[in-house]
């Protein structure tokens, strides 16, 4: 096994446990994080008086249906142990809090999503748009929630053999019906095909979003066979019932939790939602940094969260990833995907891709075609989620977080994906991508529910791996014709002149541990954020750019990025970008 | 980061014993308990679908005529008997027929002349469970099912479709790379499942349908055939709506269900010959009878079928074991690249710095022209105990 090398040479004070390592033996925290994928168990310590990550100890699940027990919990904390050569559990329990001799730690917290999201079914009758935001509420919490006008194209005119078809797809173990403009007949309908799907479906629960003689019909029919609670919307605003419904749907995850057979293993340990550490942590950046903050995380579903001086919010999808939700891709239109990868594949090679990825949902990209069939899939999900949280509509992104799931890519295709898949929302000009390498936002998140100081130390130290900053030069022109100029002054004092042809990308290459004075001089036509068109921008003093692993990107390629239609010129093209970035096609 | 390596459940098990679950599609009345001694044609238990419902119909609102109007439009009069999907009432819009259709088969009891409505009291379809294996009963779920504990040797699939079935296996390739074509479909494939390699074009199984087969065993198919074998000789639907039901949650082409044919593929999707382990062990029991059996929704998504040549008394034998990668132990490559691909392990399970800079598992392994190479341990999956 190959173990972490960083940190522990820093390690000074006491000697402790079997191991013979030299640690801190104060303020220790252990954090479970737990989803469908792994079970990790992560470390903190003080070393030399600062909080730092210190190990991680990671059960993997290896197929599809493997569950988190407490085997499996034993199995990381023993990993966790063999890595930092520190007694953590004694018998089947943790040690809390941290002995003498350096065993144990102080707290122990519980992250991630333990237990598979819930399942709800949304069915509106009408076209008013109370559905839509409470799909939004609903999604602020750890729900999958599937939208009848969303999956059927349907808002007034339902059938009830295709709601009763759709019902036992989803399989939902709860419901919400909501009367928004729809008539009593539509109503009768609904209700009918809810009856004949919760007889021999999943369904345990219904809220009803309608008056109170609406409400009443459901309970004659339903009420003896769900668990049943009403709201009559002209009694709140649209936003408060959202409200409602994510603190219900909140409350029941937590509750499906707590009755868990893997949390009595863990029965000390607070638990903090993957969602709300999450949240946590990017509200803690943006007000830290003031910046518009986005953060992205792709693995047991997929959270967006962002925040900005307008305010925030939530989109989880806990039914799409790129592996047990790997099937959920199939709803992307082929073309959309086909259309990024630098050779020809027809639309039945993406989706027998795609559905064999479904069958082998663990399975990595090992290959050079998987690498940029997976990017390419990525870059529309991408979009898609950000379309669907709507970041657009809350100010301009500067900061982009991406979990570690964007690091099993190269990183010049890393961050391809990245900015192509959110590109539309680079309005102002600038995006920083910085990486969370060891996914530990949500752990960070869950210790700062009780010691915020100690959180943000850790974030200080360990926290983000910064992977570029890109400078988006807009406007229009001819393929190939000159689109910017420019001068980089690196803080060592060397100087590079360079120029970017529209269509194109250009990586100055400055590493993460220098900052760079940059001078773009656009040509007529051509911008940069809300400058005027052929204005000089300058990088520096408090403006002055971040390098990366990657470093600096120009990417002229304007907004929206333009891809053409010819095959030739289509691969040609992208080959190019990928080689601007470093990355191969071959 | 420390790792721990899980051993992996190896896709040919043989003389030993393990669990399959066999469940109803809709709650009923289990048959068994736990300890019975079950045969393949034992009932495990039987459901009705329908018995005791109604379901109600709305013909005016599908066909858009008001509601005292609706005998007019009827098909059949009132007491016929529908099959699923027929259209009970129709009515023209202009130059376009529409009609209203009945979800589920049954028989039109009434209809209401206020309400628009026609009540259909659908048939009280059942289903009868059978074992299909030989075996233990280990656990019962109420009203749901039952595991069971059999023995003897088993195949783990990626996918069926169709489904489960029974037959004397039949080989009709002579090689795990060959694809079984329609010229090679011969009457006495009836009753059997075949063996047909690498994969099997929709023309092919129409015409194994048609000699009576009861499904055919491949290492892979492609999504479009699978469509096309759905469409039933009508315009195949688009891969995008077709797989959709697998993009919410439904079942894989549930069209399949209705012909009663079973494809079991061991690969994946595509063009991907037979694992050439697999395709021997099967070809060596040319003659004996197997069972497929598609896990349903008890089990999430992706739960893999297995074809079982199970034996009596072989439940008692121990339980198979995993396996965990070493020096000799033969499996295959499951990333899509290099899907169904043989190799040899060549060590165990060690962590390695990835190509992104990650720690994570990795083996060594030997291809079949002596390379070798290192992948991740989540690429590989055992092929079966050396």
């Amino acid at each position: 096994m190959v173990g972490r090398s960083v940190h522990m040479g820093d390690v000074s004070t006491t000697e402790y446990g079997s191991g013979g390592a030299t640690v801190a033996t104060r303020d220790s925290m252990l954090i479970l994080d737990a989803d469908r994928h792994a079970l990790r168990a992560l470390l903190f310590d003080l070393v030399d008086g600062s909080p730092r990550f210190v190990g991680e100890g990671v059960s993997q699940m290896m197929t599809a249906g493997d569950v988190f027990t407490q085997d499996r919990l034993w199995e990381a904390v023993c990993a966790l142990e063999d890595e930092t050569g520190r007694k953590i559990a004694s018998g089947n329990q943790i040690l809390i809090p941290q002995q003498a001799n350096g065993d144990g730690v102080d707290e122990l917290f519980f992250t991630g999503l333990p237990v598979p999201a819930g399942k709800a079914a949304l069915i509106t009758i009408g076209n008013g748009p109370l559905a839509r935001q409470l799909v939004r509420g609903i999604r602020q919490s750890p729900t999958v929630v599937a939208s009848a006008a969303e999956d059927l194209g349907l808002s007034s005119t339902f059938s009830t053999s295709t709601l009763g078809a759709w019902l036992r797809e989803v399989a939902p173990t709860a419901l919400i019906l909501v009367h928004d403009g729809g008539t009593s007949e539509d109503w009768d309908i609904v209700i009918e095909a809810v009856a004949d799907a919760a007889r021999d479906g999943t369904i345990t629960t219904g809220i009803v979003i309608a008056d109170d003689a609406k409400q009443q019909l459901v309970a004659q029919t339903l009420g003896g066979t769900l668990e049943l609670s009403g709201i009559d919307p002209v009694d709140y605003e649209p936003w408060e019932i959202a409200a409602a419904l994510e603190s219900e749907f909140d409350e029941q995850y937590r509750q499906r939790v707590e009755k868990s057979d893997t949390v009595p293993a863990a029965q000390a340990a607070r638990y903090v939602d993957r969602l709300h550490a999450i949240q946590s942590v990017a509200s803690f950046l943006h007000r830290r940094m003031n910046r518009n903050v986005v953060s992205l995380n792709i693995g047991d579903g997929a959270l967006v969260y962002q925040v900005s001086n307008r305010g925030s919010s939530t989109s989880f999808r806990g039914e799409r990833d790129l592996a047990l939700g790997a099937r959920s891709l199939l709803r992307i239109a082929p073309e959309r995907i086909t259309r990024w990868l630098p050779y020809r594949w027809s639309s039945e090679e993406l989706t027998e891709w795609i559905l064999n990825r479904s069958l082998r949902p663990f399975s990595r990209p090992d290959s050079t075609t998987d690498r940029l069939v997976e990017a390419a899939v990525r870059r529309e999900f991408v979009s898609d989620l950000v379309s669907d949280a709507r970041l657009g509509e809350n100010g301009n992104l500067d900061l982009v977080v991406v979990g570690p799931n964007f690091a099993d890519q190269d990183p010049g295709l890393a961050l391809l994906t990245i900015i192509d898949g959110i590109a539309s929302q680079a309005g102002e000009g600038i995006i920083t991508v910085a990486l969370d390498a060891e996914g530990l936002m949500a752990p960070i998140g869950a210790i700062s529910t009780i010691d915020p100081v100690y959180a943000r130390d850790v974030i200080d130290q360990d926290f983000l791996v910064p992977m570029a900053t890109c400078v988006v030069v807009n406007g229009e022109g001819e393929r190939g014709a000159l689109a910017v100029r420019g001068e980089m002054t690196l803080s060592s004092g060397e100087t590079q002149r360079f120029s970017v042809p529209f269509g194109n990308l250009h990586l100055l290459v400055v590493d993460e541990t220098q900052t760079a004075d940059v001078t773009l001089n656009p040509e007529p036509g051509f911008h940069i954020g809300s400058h005027e068109p052929g204005e000089s921008v300058e990088f520096s003093g408090d403006r002055t750019l971040f390098g990366g692993r990657i470093g600096i990107v120009i990417d002229a390629r304007g907004r929206p990025i333009s891809i053409p239609d010819d095959p030739e010129s289509r691969v040609t093209l992208l080959r190019a970008w990928l080689n601007d970035m470093g990355s191969t096609a071959d | 980061m420390a790792s721990v390596h899980d051993a992996l459940d190896p896709v040919i098990i043989e003389d030993a014993s393990y669990e399959v679950g066999r469940f109803l599609r809709f709650p009923g009345e289990i048959l068994v308990k736990a300890g019975d001694r079950v045969e393949p044609n034992t009932p495990i238990g039987s459901a009705s679908a329908s018995a005791g419902h109604t379901r109600t119909l709305h013909l005016a609102r599908e066909l858009g005529v008001t509601p005292d109007t609706i005998k007019r439009y009827l098909t059949k009069p009132i007491g016929s008997h529908f099959d699923a999907g027929e259209a009970v009432a129709r009515a023209r819009k202009g130059l376009r027929a529409v009609t209203a259709d009945t979800p589920e088969a049954g028989r039109l009891s009434d209809i209401n002349e206020i309400a628009g409505t026609a009540t259909l009291a659908p048939d009280a379809g059942t289903q009868e469970l059978e074992s299909l294996v030989f075996g233990e009963v280990s656990r019962v779920v109420d009203g749901r099912g039952a595991v069971v504990r059999a023995g003897g040797a088993r195949i783990r699939g990626v996918i069926a479709l169709g489904v489960d079935s029974s037959g004397l296996i039949k080989t009709a390739v002579d090689r795990a790379d060959r694809e079984l074509t329609p010229d090679g479909v011969t009457a006495d494939l009836r009753g059997a499942l075949v063996l047909g390699g690498m994969t099997v074009s929709a023309a092919a199984i129409r015409k194994l349908a048609e000699v009576g087969a009861r499904g055919v065993i491949v290492g892979s198919i492609s999504e479009g055939d699978v469509r096309r074998v759905a469409s039933n000789g009508a315009t195949e639907p688009p891969a995008r709506s077709f797989w959709q039901s697998l993009a919410t949650n439904g079942p894989l082409a549930p069209e399949l269900d209705q012909t009663g044919f079973t494809i079991f593929v061991t690969e994946g999707f595509g063009r991907k010959p037979m694992a050439a382990p697999i395709f021997s062990f099967i070809s060596e029991r040319d003659g004996q009878t197997a069972s497929v059996l598609i896990p349903g929704r008890e089990r999430p998504f992706p739960a893999y079928p297995l074809l079982c040549f199970s034996s009596a008394g072989a439940a008692l034998a121990d339980i198979a074991k995993p396996v965990a990668p070493a020096d000799g132990v033969l499996a295959r490559l499951i990333d899509p690249q290099h899907l169904g691909t043989v190799v040899t392990c060549r060590g165990e399970a060690l962590t390695r710095q990835l190509a992104n800079g990650r720690p994570g598992a990795v083996v060594e392994v030997e291809l079949s022209n002596h390379t070798q190479r290192v992948v991740p341990l989540s690429n590989l999956e055992i092929l079966r105990r050396p």
